[in-house]
């Protein structure tokens, strides 16, 4: 009953005019951000952290919220009608969301992940308002032997994936990893690859690579095509229908789940989340071979999943003080900025704060569902637009936001070489997906596993320590083991077969 | 021609080249004088101000940069911008700075790292002692944790642990401040057995002790205060010159148990050949800011010891810092051979 007391008392506070008004501006910028390729929601909350100097903490802070979940649906919008994901978090939505666009269903994309970001995002709202604490403690024993056995679940769900060959797509994996390795040594200090160059100093950063394989890919390939003026030209729908929210319903209902699930666990990041996600519905699909083709599940679930992630990313922030990407750790320096310290004694120190954060999260939410579902028709008209005048924009939009990251030219390189490589690997069918993986899930898989070595010492018993490693690393044995023994046992079938046909035939 | 004409004419052309003569050196006096005036007047920026930060946006270095740049945006009157510009523990955005133009509108705010123990154990290909320094505004605190689950009380206990098994200590990635506050208490003590646990920072290490999966780290205040409250987190040795909250608590001091301290300075610094008047200028800008009580109330809610110190005294705490760190280090086998 003092959950409830509490919840009410916040949404006094989310409610009163000026909090309202910090809402919808932060919903507002958050979305212009995620939009803008490259620019995400740090740059964003931290171009606004002085402000929360001049307002009141509470409003400083919803605010800054609302920046941090409405740059998760801003960028959905530049994939889906550019396959440009200006934001690691929706690179996955890319494979399908894309294809929807092209095939004139941009709308149905932007409309379920609208619904779907809603749904995910109030989900995982409820979930922190009732059980937060407890899950603070879950977090907790969520260390890195549970972290790595997790994210080999998640990498032998990804395997082939959008590819029609398992051969090429760990090749493309493989590559993915290699693109990983240069920067310092997190474990010994020591530079790895680098050619004597600061800038690859922390590694190549992902969001670069994504943008040039997909986006400045995609733009090259029209380029080199046919001429074509627009997309879909004429039978661009402007609304989404019912049946798309019919056929989407379990993928949301999933993505809600596994979003808030993901978001608990620190160090797992945005994309993981999403990657799970979209695996998991291609899984469970009836007609898996639609996946990449336009299937509007492919976008509902990672669309849900990273709205439910960054909500959920707030219980670890708020009972334990404890960032989970790096956009909370700026949100956490606004809380600290205003005199407050994220974890469970701030419920306690300053109850009206939190409970007023965390109400405006549904109100926050509810906005951006509210300035979104009009908005789709308006952004699919963008697509009507001649492709002479959008592919400049759209390039300069991906060279500006890779510039902005770091302020590095070394990142517009980047951007051009990927770029250069998506469009050869689109004309060989090479597939692209396995390379994104890796690159962003890699890092955080070598440095998962050598954390755990070295607790144990070497030894890999470790990562059998917990019941909740254990299921995992099992989980990814049956994964990929189910399959094999599968191919040999109709492969010694087939053998028995023409041995008997033989003997018959003898 | 008589001989008073003569007189008279010849006192004229000695008048006219007196005149000449005075009107020469005024000239070159007014020259002189004309070319030196601007010089010493103060300094004023001839465009934006951009101050470089080394570091993702959000850390305390981040912060207290962004005040200082509100508040120099009043003292001149240009716009300040803040660049965030992350790579290498800062060795990306200090080149940046290196490399600039020496006028004073490119200025880097950097933390301890990358002047002290970075340039010997990274080949970073440039050497930020040779940059100007013109202040700094803040000294990061630092103290040893070890989590609540680890039975441990105090340093004592930690050290005795150490010499009977591995203890897990939690350290923030690569090898900085943390790795040889350990390597220094080990070296202190007769050697303790330690296994690093490297993460990507202080949320995490703090993370890590919480869970109990590591033994003992350090940590610096902005991720561990809340935790310091609530008990989950147990100081047991301050590591750095002074941390006011935890002296408060009784917590013992590295230099005085063992005579060592960890220094992690900041400093705002330009390229190299900064002109002297230039370089003042901005040191006044800086003091100024710190001067604001309100500036630098906000400032210190980062937690970290806010305080005023020129260039000069700035970069004599560095030198002096990597100086008494260069043994721990070559011990270690962390020194590059150059």
């Amino acid at each position: 009953m003092d959950t409830i007391h509490f919840l009410m008392s916040g949404f006094a506070t989310a409610i009163q005019p000026a909090n309202l008004l910090f809402a919808f501006i932060g919903c507002s910028l958050g979305m212009l951000v995620g939009m803008l390729p490259g620019i995400g929601p740090i740059a964003g909350i931290a171009i606004l952290l002085p402000v929360t100097f001049y307002l009141d903490a509470t409003g400083a802070i919803i605010m800054l919220c609302a920046i941090y979940y409405g740059a998760m649906y801003g960028g959905t919008i530049t994939t889906v009608l550019f396959n440009v994901p200006g934001e690691g978090s929706s690179a996955i939505t890319a494979l399908d969301g894309y294809q929807m666009a092209k095939q004139g269903r941009g709308s149905s994309a932007l409309g379920i992940a609208a619904i779907g970001s809603f749904i995910g995002g109030t989900f995982a709202t409820i979930v922190l308002v009732f059980a937060a604490p407890l899950l603070g403690r879950v977090a907790l024993r969520f260390g890195p032997p549970e972290l790595f056995a997790l994210l080999l679940v998640g990498l032998t769900l990804l395997i082939g994936l959008g590819s029609r060959s398992v051969l090429l797509s760990i090749l493309s994996g493989l590559l993915g990893l290699a693109i990983v390795i240069p920067g310092t040594d997190l474990f010994t200090g020591t530079t790895r690859l680098t050619f004597g160059r600061n800038e690859l100093l922390d590694g190549i950063n992902f969001v670069p690579i994504i943008m040039g394989l997909f986006g400045l890919g995609e733009i090259l390939h029209h380029a080199h095509g046919k001429v074509v003026e627009t997309f879909a030209t004429g039978k661009t729908k402007s609304s989404f229908s019912k049946s798309d929210l019919k056929e989407s319903k379990w993928a949301i209902a999933r993505g809600s789940i596994i979003g808030t699930v993901l978001g608990i666990i620190p160090g797992i990041g945005t994309v993981a989340p999403t990657l799970v996600s979209y695996a998991v519905e291609k899984r469970v699909s009836k007609t898996p071979e639609k996946f990449g083709k336009g299937a509007i599940q492919g976008v509902a679930g990672p669309e849900t999943t990273n709205n439910a992630y960054a909500n959920a990313a707030m219980i670890p922030l708020l009972t334990l003080g404890i960032p989970a990407s790096p956009t909370l750790a700026i949100l956490m320096g606004a809380f600290l900025i205003n005199g407050l310290q994220p974890g469970a004694a701030l419920f306690q120190e300053n109850p009206t704060l939190v409970w007023g954060i965390i109400a405006s999260l549904f109100i926050g939410n509810l906005i951006l569902l509210v300035m979104n579902l009009p908005l789709v028709g308006v952004w699919v008209k963008i697509l009507q637009v001649p492709y002479h005048i959008l592919f400049p924009l759209i390039l300069v939009f991906m060279l500006v936001g890779s510039f902005s990251i770091n302020r590095s030219i070394f990142d517009i390189w980047i951007l051009i070489g990927f770029g250069i490589f998506g469009y050869v690997a689109k004309l060989l069918d090479f597939p692209l997906v396995p390379i994104t993986l890796t690159v962003i899930l890699g890092p955080i898989l070598e440095k998962s596993l050598r954390q755990s070595l070295q607790m144990s010492g070497g030894s890999l018993g470790i990562l059998f320590r917990s019941p909740a490693s254990t299921s995992f690393i099992l989980i990814a044995m049956t994964i990929v083991l189910i399959p094999i023994c599968l191919a040999i046992y109709r492969k010694v079938r087939k053998i028995k077969k023409n041995s008997i046909l033989q003997v018959i035939a003898e | 021609m008589n001989e008073n004409l003569w007189k008279e004419m010849e006192n004229s052309m000695k008048g006219k080249k007196l005149l000449t003569l005075g009107i020469a050196i005024a000239w070159i006096f007014s020259s002189v004088v004309y070319s030196i005036a601007p010089a010493n007047a103060a300094w004023k920026p001839s465009g934006p101000i951009t101050l470089v930060i080394p570091y993702g946006a959000g850390g305390s270095t981040d912060i207290i940069g962004r005040l200082l740049a509100k508040s120099m945006e009043k003292y001149f009157n240009v716009p300040v911008v803040v660049e965030n510009v992350a790579g290498g523990n800062g060795a990306v955005g200090a080149q940046r700075v290196y490399n600039a133009k020496p006028d004073g509108l490119t200025i880097a705010m950097l933390s301890g790292s990358i002047q002290t123990i970075i340039p010997p154990t990274t080949a970073i290909g440039f050497e930020p002692f040779n940059m100007s320094y013109i202040a700094s505004t803040h000294e990061s605190v630092a103290a040893r944790f070890v989590s609540k689950k680890s039975g441990f009380k105090t340093i004592q206990d930690v050290i005795a642990a150490g010499k009977i098994r591995y203890l897990i200590d939690v350290t923030s990635g690569g090898y900085g401040l943390p790795d040889l506050g350990t390597a220094l208490l080990s070296k202190k003590n007769g050697g303790i057995k330690y296994r690093p646990l490297a993460t990507t920072g202080g949320a995490e290490s703090v993370l890590r002790l919480l869970s109990g999966d590591a033994d003992m780290g350090q940590n610096s205040a902005s991720t561990t205060v809340a935790h310091i409250k609530t008990g989950d987190l147990i100081p047991v040795l301050i590591e750095s010159a002074s941390w006011p909250l935890l002296e408060d608590m009784g917590i013992p001091k590295s230099k005085d148990l063992y005579g060592y301290t960890i220094t992690n300075p900041s400093a705002v610094v330009g390229p190299p050949g900064l002109p002297a008047l230039t370089r003042l200028e901005i040191q006044k800008a800086i003091k100024a800011a710190l001067d604001d009580p309100t500036v630098k109330a906000n400032m210190e809610k980062t937690f970290e010891m806010v305080r005023f110190k020129t260039g000069p005294q700035a970069k004599g705490i560095a030198v002096a810092a990597r100086n008494s760190y260069l043994p721990v280090l070559r011990s270690v086998g962390k020194v590059l051979i150059k």
